[in-house]
C-alpha cells in the first residue's frame, strides 16, 4: 500500500490511476478527516441572522417603513438559503449526540427552517434515506425530482405544491417505513406547522393583509422550492440512472457557481462525506478532485 | 368528532381557496392596478345591465366565490396547476 504520508497532492494522475481502491479511499479519508469536525461560525450565524432578517420584513411591511415589493426579493433569498444550515443539523454538523453544542445542532435544525414551513424531525429522517439509497427508485424520498431537462425538473417542482404531490406521498412512504414512534413525531411536527402556517395566511388575509402575506410568505416559498428541488437534488444527481457511491451524484458547471448554486456543484463531496460543512465542501472538492478522477466519477470539468 | 376534524382538514384546498386566495384576488383588485385591463375589457365588450349588475357586487364576494371554486378544483383533481 502507498505510504501514509503521500497525498493526492503530491501525486500525479497517472500515479493515483494505479492505486488500489483500499488506497484511494485512504487518501479520500485522510482529506475528508481534514475538514469534518470543524465548527464553522459562518454556518452559525447563518440561520440566526437568515430567520432575524425575514421576521423583521413583516413589521416593516406593515408600518409601511419597507415596500412589499421591495420585500419580495428579500424574502425569496430567505426563504432559499433557509434549508442549508437545517441541512447541515440534519448530518450532527453543529454536533454529534452528545457533545457539547449538540443543543445548538438541534436548534438550529428546527428553527431554521420554519420559514420553509418544514419540519426538522421529517427533513432529517427522509434526507437520511435519500443518502442511503441515493437514486432507487423505490427507496430514496427524493427520486420523484428527476426529470430529462432543466425546464422539465423546474416544472415538476412547481408542481410539487399540489395536494396530491408525488413529493408529499413519497416522504409520507419514506416516514411510514421507518422508526414508528420517530415518524410519528415528524408527522406531527408537519401537521402542527402546516395548520399554523394556514392560520397564520388565513388570520393575514382576514385583517386585510392577504397581499403581504402572498409576498413575503407563500410567493417566496413557491420560488424558493423550485430553486432548493432544481439545485439542491435534481442537478446534482441528474440523470440519476446509476447507484453505487461513486456514481450516484456528480459535479457540474453552473452559470451561477458555487456560491450561486449554494456549493451544490460540489455536492458529490456532501455525499461521500456528509460530516464535511458546507462552506468546506468547495475546499475539500478542490483537494479531493484528482482522486474521484481516479475513481472516474463524473466532474464535468468542474475546476479542471 | 374526529371524523369531522379529519373531513373539515382533507378540504384544506377548498378552504385555501375560500379563505387566503379570495381575499388575496380582492386585495389586488383594489390595491393594484393588475386587474384593470381585464375589467376594462369586460365593461367595454359585455351587455351594460350585466357590466351594472357585476360593478353592484362586493369585490370580496366575488373573490371569494373565485378563489373557492379554484380550490374545489384542486381538491377534487389534486393540483393546483
Amino acid at each position: 500500500m502507498t505510504s501514509m504520508a503521500t497525498s493526492a497532492a503530491t501525486l500525479d494522475a497517472k500515479e493515483l490511476a494505479k492505486l488500489s481502491n483500499a488506497e484511494l479511499a485512504h487518501l479520500e479519508r485522510e482529506i475528508a478527516r481534514k475538514y469534518i469536525g470543524r465548527l464553522s461560525w459562518f454556518m452559525v450565524v447563518w440561520p440566526f441572522a437568515n430567520l432575524i432578517c425575514w421576521l423583521s420584513l413583516w413589521p416593516l411591511v406593515f408600518t409601511g417603513t419597507l415596500s412589499v415589493w421591495v420585500a419580495l426579493p428579500i424574502a425569496t433569498f430567505n426563504i432559499t438559503i433557509s434549508y442549508l444550515p437545517s441541512h447541515d443539523a440534519q448530518h450532527d454538523i453543529y454536533a454529534r449526540p452528545g457533545q457539547k453544542l449538540r443543543w445548538l445542532n438541534e436548534l438550529i435544525g428546527h428553527i431554521s427552517v420554519i420559514p420553509l414551513v418544514s419540519s426538522y424531525r421529517t427533513l432529517k429522517m427522509t434526507h437520511i434515506q435519500h443518502h442511503t439509497h441515493t437514486n432507487d427508485p423505490d427507496l430514496d424520498p427524493d427520486f420523484n425530482t428527476h426529470a430529462p431537462s432543466p425546464l422539465a425538473a423546474i416544472w415538476k417542482a412547481l408542481k410539487a405544491r399540489n395536494p396530491q404531490s408525488e413529493f408529499a406521498s413519497s416522504y409520507e412512504k419514506t416516514l411510514d417505513r421507518l422508526d414508528p414512534e420517530q415518524a410519528r413525531l415528524a408527522k406531527r411536527d408537519t401537521i402542527i406547522l402546516n395548520l399554523t402556517y394556514l392560520a397564520i395566511l388565513f388570520g393575514l388575509a382576514a385583517s386585510g393583509y392577504a397581499m403581504e402575506a402572498w409576498l413575503i410568505w407563500v410567493l417566496p416559498l413557491i420560488l424558493a422550492g423550485v430553486y432548493i428541488r432544481f439545485f439542491l437534488s435534481w442537478a446534482p444527481h441528474h440523470p440519476g440512472d446509476e447507484m453505487g457511491r461513486y456514481r450516484d451524484t456528480r459535479a457540474f458547471k453552473s452559470l451561477f457557481g458555487v456560491i450561486g448554486t449554494m456549493g451544490m456543484t460540489v455536492h458529490i463531496v456532501h455525499h461521500l462525506h456528509p460530516r464535511i460543512p458546507l462552506d468546506l465542501t468547495p475546499a475539500a472538492f478542490r483537494e479531493m478532485r484528482p482522486i474521484l478522477e481516479a475513481r472516474n466519477c463524473e466532474l464535468n470539468g468542474l475546476y479542471e | 368528532m374526529l371524523k369531522v376534524v379529519e373531513r373539515v382538514l382533507s378540504m384544506m384546498p377548498v378552504w385555501y381557496g375560500l379563505f387566503f386566495i379570495g381575499p388575496l384576488l380582492a386585495e389586488f383588485t383594489l390595491r393594484t392596478s393588475l386587474f384593470t385591463p381585464v375589467l376594462g375589457f369586460l365593461s367595454d365588450t359585455l351587455p351594460f345591465p350585466i357590466v351594472m349588475a357585476f360593478e353592484s357586487l362586493p369585490v370580496y364576494g366575488v373573490c371569494m366565490v373565485l378563489g373557492g371554486a379554484y380550490g374545489t378544483f384542486a381538491h377534487v383533481t389534486g393540483r393546483w396547476i
